[in-house]
């Protein structure tokens, strides 16, 4: 089977699992005890008659079968129409595209530098295996992984803003650009300002990543820099940098692109323990807002899109398997 | 402790005297709060807050906090307590039905009337109180808040609480209502506790083995998850086996609240400053799934189970005036008490925190610190801004929807609502506001109430951004804001008052006219309740803003027809608000020539046959941009309100801010500088150009720096805000600068200020 046939083949898959996926958020939402009418009964109060009962039942679609519910439910999905949130009244994509682009800055960063800085100390780690810098790297890694995320936040947050007050405690602007006329008017300004607050919360999250990809890659880079072929490569006298950079990490990076796959999806989910730790308005802090309120129409469409681009991922993933390693066939 | 707080009272007295002499105390002329500016900010968590205010980053944290920042905040001498009992309540709910779903045809054991004593039996409420709820708690014996306690029935409460925590006395009322030990070894039997059984009870009417009590607790609350434990605890070491189910609200709420498939349930409500939430969640009338009664139930012939609690609980919200409601609410809850319908537990008491930099924060009762007056009246002493941090943004900004807590925190600031006596100083008393005052009566033979209303004259809408004033707040404004807002369906206030959108009516009684001046108007109610007079109200904003920037929420109509009248108008939509109705070319005049009657236009005077052409705003979607949207951005123009700030910039969301200026033009005077305690209104004399018959003419009054302001001082006197909080701690009391300690300079301010008046009507 050829590239294209099997880029076809994996699209109807990916097709078919997003139906599955759409259908499964589909069925937990609907399976949820009370929830939708229960938060207008609360914030009703004491107040809900039958009346008003039927005709919150109408106004959500309740007094339709299940089966009609699903068909609109699929095509609102199919054309992107997630609804409006329960809580605000404003449209799904827009409180998502409010919280996205903090999303994005704040995880980008960290991970891009977790995953760089990870990568390479694993590559370090696992050529100096059993040294005293390898030991103390997989002690680090460990330790900084293991600890509860919030915690990292937490010690960041009385270190550095309650200790020493270079930072603030939380946010995503300046508390300055609050004041009138405190707003930068350049964009130099602008992303000093935001740069300056996504600081602790960067480093948070890149404590906390960093050993999770410094171990992978050990363990990765461990399995093939004792295999022949980088034997061979040493003894047709490439040097060390380019024996481990281009014949032992190529061949070690097919479970990283994997993991990578799977970190977008994290990406746009956004960190919810730490930005509510650090009260930065996210993606994470919209989903735990979603939940703690049960606004549903944002809940189901965050879950829908992170799967959405779990699944995309992972097919750009596969198509990467090939590049990087010849011997994959597609079929 | 403070060397001057210890002074002897003579010394004390001299102190006072000669401060207020030497002391210069500027007389604050201006209108408006103390301090210019305030930024909300919005946070994730009180923890975050409470960080904010630990690193002089804010100056009060926006909620009350929880128990590990109380135990900080305590050794944190720069962190003043504020305590406050709030308007909530607990109670174990039971299902006085006479079967529950589980058990079909079987009488429930909860409908027994003695079983449900016995459970009140069980439940240790000091316990409750001082382990589970750690002290932050009030105890309540009847349906009541705690701040609330004049509606209660003293005879059943307190140490005439018939049901004060006695194990062997719960296991002689089981006995007695026919639930005998079996022959059934008991698992749960304990010989150290008292009462006791070695095996399970019978039910009487089977004359098997009870069936398990259906339990739930609810596990997201610690307080309710421990008192659930104990109750069902005791009850299976006295013989009666018990289904517990431990859920949050979303796996209790179906089977409790939907199914009425329960025996107890560990609830609890948040309520309003009166307590006529005891017509909604005991009387039959709200006895119907997913309503807000799920107790009371029906007797074996399906008939309600209470039918005298029943004439006593409508009467509380059906009264003609406010001393009736009192006494049939006082009534109501000795019966209630007897037949034990539910165990009420406690009102949750709460800490909040400020900066000791903060100045003039006042707790208002049943309330705490966040409040209009603290608004008003709180500053620093640098001139900087006051930092409010709030443990969640608004979501919406938007009066029709903005329910949630966090808007209101922020709208709060900027847009009136209601304007009568909508948060006095004193939940539990009525003062005026921007209705300067009212008068209740009825009509219809004393069959339904009618209210007077008198606005102030001297409220004005202010532009966003600008500052700038704008109209007056009339009562056009005023009446406009109210049809409105009950006009939508979904906009929160006819939401939460639906049931009573159809009581809500503006008729002619007499022909004469309702609307006797730009700022006084007779709302005519179709029904008979005293509380109808806090209906008629809603955010106030500019007519020009609803009529204008309501987007797709109405449509402006002209439709004209020719018939006969007196009738009414057959027009094809709801009406939003009537623009102009002419006969021919002549214009009428609303409630001379024509009334609005729920949501109808009826024609009054006798116009045969000739064209009649209506141009109104018809009720449409609900949607679009309004005061305080989203849109901030692009709509900057539409958040516009009459309160005590105006909006200068906004950015949603966590991490985001508000950042308000105090509005020159708010009707209420800057509180003079280091007085004024309670914000007491004080009535003066009637205003005689504005009385319109022999019994309604609305009178004048002002607030006061008078004796209740030191009485206050004097209670509080050399107690503390910081550390532990002293017992009579009061954060009102405490004026001047040096904050965290009421001592001789608070009192001395208020002699400064002895017998001065502010913000009194024009």
């Amino acid at each position: 089977m050829g590239l294209k046939s099997y880029i076809a083949k994996r699209i109807v898959y990916m097709l078919i699992l997003i139906y599955l996926v759409a259908t499964f958020n589909f069925i937990i939402f609907n399976m949820m005890p009370g929830t939708t009418l229960q938060k207008y009964v609360a914030n009703v109060g004491s107040k809900m008659t039958p009346e008003r009962l039927e005709e919150l039942k109408r106004h959500f679609g309740f007094d339709k079968p299940l089966h009609e519910r699903y068909i609109l439910y699929i095509n609102n999905l199919i054309t992107w129409n997630f609804g409006t949130s329960f809580e605000s009244t404003q449209s799904v994509q827009k409180e998502i595209m409010t919280a996205l682009p903090n999303t994005l800055m704040l995880m980008g960063i960290s991970e891009i530098m977790a995953m760089i800085m990870g990568i390479l100390l694993g590559v370090v780690a696992a050529y100096r295996r059993g040294s005293k810098l390898d030991t103390g790297l997989v002690t680090v890694s460990l330790s900084t992984y293991s600890i509860p995320i919030f915690w990292i936040g937490w010690l960041m947050i009385a270190i550095f803003a309650v200790q020493l007050g270079w930072f603030e405690a939380g946010g995503f602007e300046p508390q300055s650009w609050a004041v009138p006329g405190g707003r930068p008017i350049t964009i130099l300004g602008w992303m000093l300002g935001r740069l300056y607050m996504m600081t602790l919360p960067a480093i948070t999250l890149f404590i906390f990543l960093f050993g999770g990809w410094v171990l992978l890659t050990r363990a990765c880079v461990l399995e093939t820099i004792t295999e022949d072929y980088v034997t061979t490569a040493r003894a047709k006298g490439l040097r060390e940098r380019t024996v481990l950079l281009k014949h032992v990490l190529k061949n070690a990076s097919l479970p990283l692109i994997t993991s990578v796959a799977l970190t977008i999806g994290f990406l746009i989910g956004g960190a919810m323990i730490t930005e509510t730790v650090f009260s930065y308005g996210g993606m994470g802090l919209l989903t735990y807002a979603a939940i703690f309120r049960t606004d549903i129409p944002i809940m189901a469409a965050i879950f829908y899109v992170t799967a959405l681009l779990v699944i995309v991922a992972n097919f750009a993933a596969d198509l990467l398997y090939g590049v990087i390693d010849p011997r994959i066939k597609y079929g | 402790m403070n060397k001057i707080a210890k002074l002897s009272p003579l010394t004390l007295a001299l102190i006072i005297i000669s401060t207020s002499v030497i002391l210069p105390f500027p007389v604050a002329a201006d209108q408006g709060p103390e301090t210019d500016d305030l930024v909300i900010y919005f946070r994730a968590s009180v923890a975050a807050c409470y960080t904010m205010l630990t690193t002089g980053t804010a100056d009060i944290c926006g909620y009350e906090i929880g128990g590990l920042q109380y135990i900080a905040a305590i050794t944190n001498p720069n962190i003043v307590l504020a305590p406050v009992v709030d308007f909530g309540m607990y109670e174990v709910d039971i299902n006085n039905n006479y079967t529950i779903p589980t058990y079909p045809g079987d009488r429930s054991p909860t409908s027994y009337k003695q079983f449900r004593q016995a459970m009140a039996f069980l439940v240790d409420k000091a316990t409750v109180i001082s382990d589970y709820c750690a002290g932050f708690a009030a105890q309540i014996d009847q349906p009541i808040p705690s701040p609330s306690s004049g509606w209660m029935n003293a005879n059943s409460t307190g140490a005439n609480y018939p049901y004060i925590y006695n194990p062997v006395a719960a296991a002689a009322k089981l006995t007695a209502a026919g639930f005998v030990e079996g022959t059934t070894p008991n698992p749960d039997y304990d010989p150290a506790f008292p009462g006791s059984t070695q095996y399970l009870r019978i039910d009487p009417g089977t004359g098997n083995d009870m069936n398990p009590l259906v339990c739930y607790c609810r596990s997201d609350d610690l307080r309710r998850l421990y008192t659930g434990r104990m109750l069902y605890q005791g009850l299976r070491k006295l013989g009666v086996p018990c289904a517990v189910t431990e859920c949050p609200s979303s796996v209790s709420y179906d089977p409790v609240m939907g199914d009425f498939n329960y025996h107890f349930y560990t609830g609890g409500w948040s309520l309003g400053r009166f307590p006529t939430h005891v017509y909604n969640l005991y009387h039959d009338d709200w006895y119907f799934s997913y309503g807000p009664n799920y107790v009371s139930g029906y007797n074996s012939t399906g008939d309600p189970n209470y039918p005298e609690l029943n004439t006593y609980l409508k009467a509380v919200y059906y009264a003609a005036t406010f001393g009736e409601a009192m006494t049939s609410c006082q009534d109501a809850m000795w019966l209630f008490t007897d037949e034990c319908m539910t165990i009420p537990l406690w009102s949750s008491l709460a800490f909040w925190a400020y900066s000791k930099e903060v100045m003039g924060v006042t707790n208002m009762i049943g309330a705490g610190p966040e409040n209009g007056y603290t608004f008003m009246k709180a500053y620093k002493e640098d001139g900087s801004a006051l930092r409010y941090a709030i443990k969640a943004a608004p979501t919406a900004m938007n009066v029709l929807y903005s329910s949630w807590y966090y808007d209101r925190q922020v709208e709060d600031r900027l847009t009136l609502y209601g304007g009568m006596s909508s948060a006095p100083y004193a939940r539990a008393r009525d003062q005026a506001d921007i209705v300067q005052d009212w008068y209740v009566e009825t009509w219809d033979g004393g069959n339904k109430s009618k209210v007077t209303y008198w606005l102030r004259k001297d409220a004005y809408f202010v532009e966003p951004v600008t500052g700038n004033q704008r109209e007056h707040l009339n009562m056009t404004a005023w009446l406009m804001s109210a049809f409105i807002q009950y006009a939508l369906d979904d906009c929160w206030l006819a939401s939460a008052y639906y049931p009573y959108i159809d009581h809500f009516i503006l008729i002619d009684e007499d022909g004469d006219g309702d609307v006797f001046d730009d700022y006084c108007v007779e709302v005519y109610y179709n029904d008979l309740s005293y509380w109808f007079t806090y209906l008629c109200g809603g955010a106030m904003l500019p007519p020009r803003i609803w009529l204008e920037q309501s987007g797709p929420l109405t449509s402006y109509e002209t439709e004209e027809y020719t018939m006969d009248f007196p009738d009414t108008v057959p027009l094809t939509g709801e009406i939003a608000w009537i623009d102009e109705v002419t006969y021919n070319v002549t214009p009428l005049t609303m409630f001379t020539d024509y009334n609005w009657i729920e949501g109808e236009l009826v024609i009054s005077g006798t116009y045969t046959g000739h064209n009649v052409t209506v141009k109104y705003w018809k009720v449409g979607t609900a949607g679009g941009y309004w005061p305080g949207g989203y849109d901030f951005a692009t709509y900057p123009e539409i958040i516009e309100g009459a309160g005590m700030y105006y909006l200068t910039a906004y950015t949603a969301g966590i991490g985001g801010s508000a950042t308000l200026k105090r509005n020159p033009y708010y009707w209420m005077e800057t509180p003079l500088e280091h007085s004024e305690v309670d914000f007491y209104w004080v009535w003066g004399p009637t205003d005689e150009s504005r009385r319109i018959d022999v019994d309604r003419c609305p009178r004048t009054g002002w607030f006061y720096v008078d004796m209740a302001d030191m009485n206050y001082v004097k209670m509080a006197y050399n107690t503390q805000g910081t550390g532990i909080p002293d017992l009579f701690w009061f954060p009102g009391a405490d004026l001047a600068p040096a904050g965290g300690l009421v001592d001789v300079y608070d009192a001395a301010s208020i002699v400064g200020h002895w017998k001065e008046k502010f913000s009194e009507t024009p």
